[in-house]
């Protein structure tokens, strides 16, 4: 490996495109990927969100070499996309994944660890932690055949660890897992970043990605819409701030007055009252505190107002497209 | 490293086996092959030694009667003599009455009966006896037969008998009569059936070249298919490829390898088969053939097509199904266009080729293929049929069998065109209508449009047919030159000329092997004949008889095979069917040059053209090559449409006619040499449709079925001789020629192609 690519990031791209030409009589374009640039660095668990035909699984295709860019950049640990070292260093675990009906466990791990380079004594020795890591360990003598949906992800899963790559590319990894499997593979991708592996992660699951990821790209038609860190993303652009005071109803109005109360004081029983105040930065917040301390009104609680990742995600989803990414 | 390097690939190799064993077809196969292995396994032959004569053990009756004769007319005690005085009165005086009709000839009833009597005495009491025998060199079965002398039982005496005459008289049996054998099946024996020890061994290869080319090559290949149909559309399934290609490997390779593996594993299916096949022809027939084990890459390689195209499919459309569809289509398109090729050719391309020419007169005739005479009508540029029944009936089949026709000869004395026809075709080696009658002699007159008539019978076992310079028509038998005369019959009114032959010598018969070959020197009327290695020259006398002028033997008997000769000035060509041309001296018959112009091809036709300078021979890869006698060595011309050259004929003694394309006519003038004109008929529609359509395809397409050639080569008897027909003595009929290399080529090619196209489509294609 250059050394150039150990210490480039995990995953970079720049104004990445890709168009499609579909059907053979009226062929047509379709930009899957309109200018997509970010950059994955190691050692962390990067969540791409997305609605359908965002080009999620796309951007994950060009990155691997599964399909062609039509233009810009992507490296992948340092190596153009596609470029076999750099494969060579990735797991990836794609979305509805088909392991041949003719395998057991055991020997669809030969045959990907194979493929990835690995001597058949090699996975042998690596197999039973790969299948106790992802719960298969009692099964790997079992025809593949004979897996449930959610078996089938864990055993994709497997395959995609069992080289012990730097990155791994997980496209609906929990696909299918049931709710303590689910925990199980957050668990595992956190043991990986501490171990140093970079994780690159698309679900639709918002709630996996919001637990496990430090940084989320949003992608809408072929465009990255946001991207940054979870908390970035999930904090509201008009902040609020929710009260619990304790004083006088006069006292408290009298100190509020002139500041935005929205749906105005409600009482809470106990001498107590709430209120939410739409405020925007630190020293206006710091200023109403002192206001309400001068008025002799006691501070119960306060607490800034944040937004779920999924309804962070649903507004940014929801603004408005300038150009439609369909071009007949 | 390169282990490393490799490792992918061996993987997904390993896969291929996996995902074929996976499968219950492949189950069902394997049973069924173990089930036909054991079923075959018992069959298995008996064989004991041979006694009595059959009809095909002699090779020339007539010429093995007259030498027992011989030696019975000689002084002194001789095997001949002790056989000969054997014989019954009755059979002596029907041997006497055939060799005064027509010498060198009997009929098949006296055969019959001479063949019944020498049984008789072969059944009898021991023949051998030191002081009649002593000259005859016996071989060692038989010396230790007479070593156990008085200890014999009735079989071995008899075949003490056999082995005895065969010693006596050794070139006129075939080495390779060898017994009595029987078919056995689990204990089973069947009657005894007609084959020796070398038949046996070719009826196993053949039936072994069928087995491998039937159940292997179509039931075991399209079973592959079914098989292995999956492996590509699965590999290339969305889901399925992700995984693969998002792996440190080169799409190509990957592709190649998964097509590799599905080879490797019906090569291996193909092998467990074949392996059989072998053990059961080894040990129950002795026959420890290794060339099957050949068979295995040929059959792999026909699958390798089929599954080329399967790959493709499976590629494109990723669904096991229309893989199989469009195999399966394909398939159908081949054999199509292979059986449309295979029907169109022979009917309207082989059989209308012209392959003769008979400069008569003004005009020209043209005999094609199949015996059918035409004309050659110069204004229109037409071939029209001529020589036909007065009813205007062909008796020349066109679409069957070609009537086998000596001559025509032109008999310019009385401008007419003569042919003797057999009713049917003498079998090669003489196994099929082993005593034909004797042949009808048919005349055409120009004034009379040709139409053939019936004007006698030609001598029986009539060889050719040839127009003296003198302008006689005269016919050469086994026996005997014959010369048609004129004879007045009544008297007056009721007085009519017919026409019959009459023997012109020689004195003693020649005694010639139905496959000796005669021919004419065109100035001087001698004639000359290779029979079994030797040349013998007859020439007439001022009388106009024929007498012995020489002969010798040019080529070993035993290493002698059929041959073409021509005779001019004084100079004798023999074309030997090994592609060999022998130039021998006419006066001593000494070999003055041997020539190999056109490789081992076999000749077709060689002609001396009048005034002794050259001799032409066609060879049957449709190759002319002339010889230049005066300056004794090969004329070097060249001629048009070399490689399709039917027929030639000399229309004076510097003139040569071509034939090629079939039909087309080209005039030479042979010193100095020049094409002096050329004409051809218009291309007939299924010409034009054969030529520019099916031709085009046919090249264009693999040829899986015809890489049973290539089994045949290698199990059969034609892996000594490429052409069906080889063994055939005589050398002018139509030889088939099987092409063995050449669909291997075409095949490998086809497979590249498509495998380069898959590859081409797996790299560029997103999945």
């Amino acid at each position: 490996m250059p050394a150039s690519s150990k210490t480039a990031p995990a995953i970079e791209v720049e104004s990445l495109r890709k168009t499609y030409r579909e059907g053979i009589f009226r062929p047509r374009r379709v930009d899957a990927l309109r200018g997509v640039s970010l950059t994955v660095e190691r050692g962390s668990i990067f969540g791409i969100l997305g609605p359908n035909g965002a080009g999620k699984t796309t951007l994950i295709k060009v990155l691997l070499g599964i399909v062609r860019k039509s233009g810009g950049t992507a490296t992948l640990l340092g190596f153009e996309a596609g470029d076999r070292r750099g494969r060579a260093s990735v797991g990836y675990l794609p979305e509805n994944h088909r392991i041949p009906r003719h395998h057991t466990a055991n020997t669809a791990l030969e045959y990907y660890g194979a493929l990835s380079g690995m001597s058949v004594r090699t996975v042998r020795q690596r197999r039973p932690e790969m299948l106790k890591l992802v719960g298969l360990e009692k099964w790997g003598k079992t025809p593949v055949r004979e897996f449930s949906k959610g078996m089938q992800q864990r055993l994709g899963l497997a395959q995609a660890m069992i080289h012990d790559p730097e990155l791994l590319v997980l496209d609906e990894p929990t696909d299918g897992v049931d709710p303590v499997g689910r925990s199980e593979m957050r668990e595992t991708m956190r043991r990986l970043k501490d171990a140093g592996k970079t994780v690159f992660i698309n679900s639709h699951l918002l709630q996996e990605i919001e637990l496990v990821c430090d940084r989320v790209a949003i992608l809408v038609k072929g465009e990255v819409r946001r991207e940054g860190l979870v908390e970035a993303i999930t904090q509201r652009r008009d902040a609020e701030l929710e009260l619990t005071l304790r004083g006088s109803e006069q006292a408290i109005r009298r100190a509020l007055d002139g500041w935005n109360i929205g749906t105005g004081l409600a009482a809470a029983g106990g001498g107590q009252f709430q209120v939410v105040l739409k405020i925007g930065d630190q020293s206006e917040v710091d200023r109403c505190v002192d206001g309400l301390r001068k008025a002799g009104v006691s501070l119960v609680e306060l607490a800034r107002r944040r937004d779920t990742l999924e309804e962070a995600f649903l507004d940014i989803v929801k603004q408005p497209v300038v150009d439609s990414p369909f071009l007949e | 490293m390169r282990a490393n390097v490799m490792r992918p690939y061996l993987a997904v190799l390993k896969d291929s086996f996996r995902e074929a064993l996976a499968s219950r077809v492949l189950w069902i196969l394997l049973v069924v092959i173990t089930v036909v292995l054991v079923l075959v396994a018992p069959v298995g032959f008996k064989e004991r030694k041979a006694t009595r004569l059959q009809r095909n053990s002699v090779r020339n009756w007539p010429s093995l009667i007259a030498k027992i004769q011989n030696r019975a007319g000689q002084e002194g005690p001789s095997p001949g003599r002790q056989i000969f005085g054997k014989l019954s009165a009755p059979l002596k005086k029907r041997l006497a009455e055939a060799a005064e009709q027509s010498p060198g000839e009997l009929s098949g009833d006296v055969i019959e009966a001479l063949g019944e009597e020498l049984n008789g005495i072969i059944d009898g009491p021991v023949l051998y006896d030191a002081a009649v025998w002593h000259d005859v060199g016996l071989v060692k079965e038989a010396r230790e037969l007479v070593g156990r002398a008085g200890t014999l039982d009735a079989a071995e005496a008899a075949r003490l008998n056999r082995l005895s005459i065969e010693a006596a008289w050794p070139s006129e049996f075939h080495k390779d009569d060898g017994g009595e054998t029987r078919i056995v099946y689990l204990g089973f024996e069947s009657e005894v059936v007609p084959l020796s020890q070398k038949q046996l061994t070719q009826f196993v290869g053949v039936a072994l070249m069928l087995i491998i080319n039937y159940a292997v090559g179509v039931f075991g290949v399209f079973a592959a298919i079914l098989v292995t149909s999956s492996i590509i559309p699965q590999m290339f399934e969305g889901g399925a490829i992700d995984l693969l290609l998002s792996k440190p490997v080169s799409r190509i390779m990957l592709f190649l390898t998964k097509f590799a593996g599905g080879c490797v594993f019906i090569g291996l299916i193909a092998a467990y088969f074949i392996s059989g096949l072998w053990l059961i022809a080894g040990a129950r027939f002795g026959i420890w053939n290794g060339a099957l084990f050949l068979c295995i890459p040929i059959m792999l390689f026909l699958f390798a097509i089929y599954y080329g195209v399967s790959a493709l499919a499976g590629v494109i459309w990723r669904n096991a199904i229309v893989s199989v569809v469009v195999t399966v289509l394909f398939w159908a398109l081949c054999f199509g266009v292979g059986m449309l090729k295979g029907f169109v050719e022979p009917f309207w391309i082989n059989f209308p080729r012209l392959v003769k020419l008979i400069p008569a007169g003004k005009s020209v005739l043209g005999i094609n293929e199949t015996g059918v005479v035409h004309e050659w009508h110069g204004r229109d540029a037409t071939w029209n049929e001529v020589f036909t029944g007065d009813d205007g009936s062909r008796n020349m089949r066109s679409f069957a069998v070609p009537q086998p026709i000596i001559g025509p000869v032109y008999d310019a004395k009385r401008d007419r065109i003569l042919a003797a026809a057999q009713s049917a075709p003498p079998g090669p080696g003489g196994g099929f209508n082993f005593f034909p009658p004797a042949p009808a002699l048919l005349a055409g007159n120009r004034t009379g449009a040709w139409n053939r008539k019936k004007i006698g019978t030609a001598p029986l076992g009539t060889l050719a047919l040839f127009a003296s310079p003198a302008g006689d028509i005269l016919a050469v038998t086994r026996g005997a030159v014959f010369r048609l005369t004129a004879k007045t019959t009544g008297k007056g009114k009721s007085a009519a000329t017919q026409e019959e032959f009459t023997r012109a010598g020689p004195e003693s018969a020649l005694l010639l092997d139905p496959s000796a070959t005669v021919a004419m020197n065109p100035d001087s009327g001698a004639i000359v004949a290779f029979n079994r290695g030797t040349v013998l020259i007859v020439e007439p006398d001022a009388k106009g008889k024929y007498v012995r002028k020489i002969d010798k033997e040019v080529v070993p008997a035993k290493d002698s095979k059929a041959a073409l000769a021509a005779f001019a000035g004084q100079t004798v060509l023999i074309a030997l069917a090994d592609g060999r041309i022998l130039v021998l001296d006419a006066t001593d018959l000494t070999i003055s040059q041997e020539l190999r112009p056109v490789g081992e091809n076999a000749p077709r036709f060689v002609a001396a053209g009048p005034g002794g300078r050259w001799v032409s021979v066609l060879f049957h890869n449709r190759k002319l090559w002339l010889f230049d006698v005066k300056n004794g060595r090969p004329a070097g011309n060249s001629f048009g449409g070399q490689g399709d050259i039917s027929a030639v004929a000399f229309d004076g003694p510097d003139h040569l006619l071509t034939i090629d394309r079939g039909t087309r006519m080209t005039h030479y003038d042979l010193d100095p040499f020049q094409m002096r004109d050329r004409a051809a008929p218009e291309l007939k529609n299924v010409e034009i449709a054969f030529y520019y359509v099916i031709m085009p395809i046919y090249t264009v397409l693999p040829k899986p079925g015809e890489l049973g050639n290539a089994v045949a080569y290698l199990l059969t008897d034609l892996n000594e001789l490429q052409e069906l027909g080889r063994d055939s003595p005589d050398l002018s009929q139509h030889r088939e020629k099987v092409e063995v290399a050449e669909p291997i080529w075409s095949s490998l090619a086809f497979l590249a192609v498509i495998l380069s196209l898959a590859s081409l489509y797996v790299w560029r294609t997103d999945f």
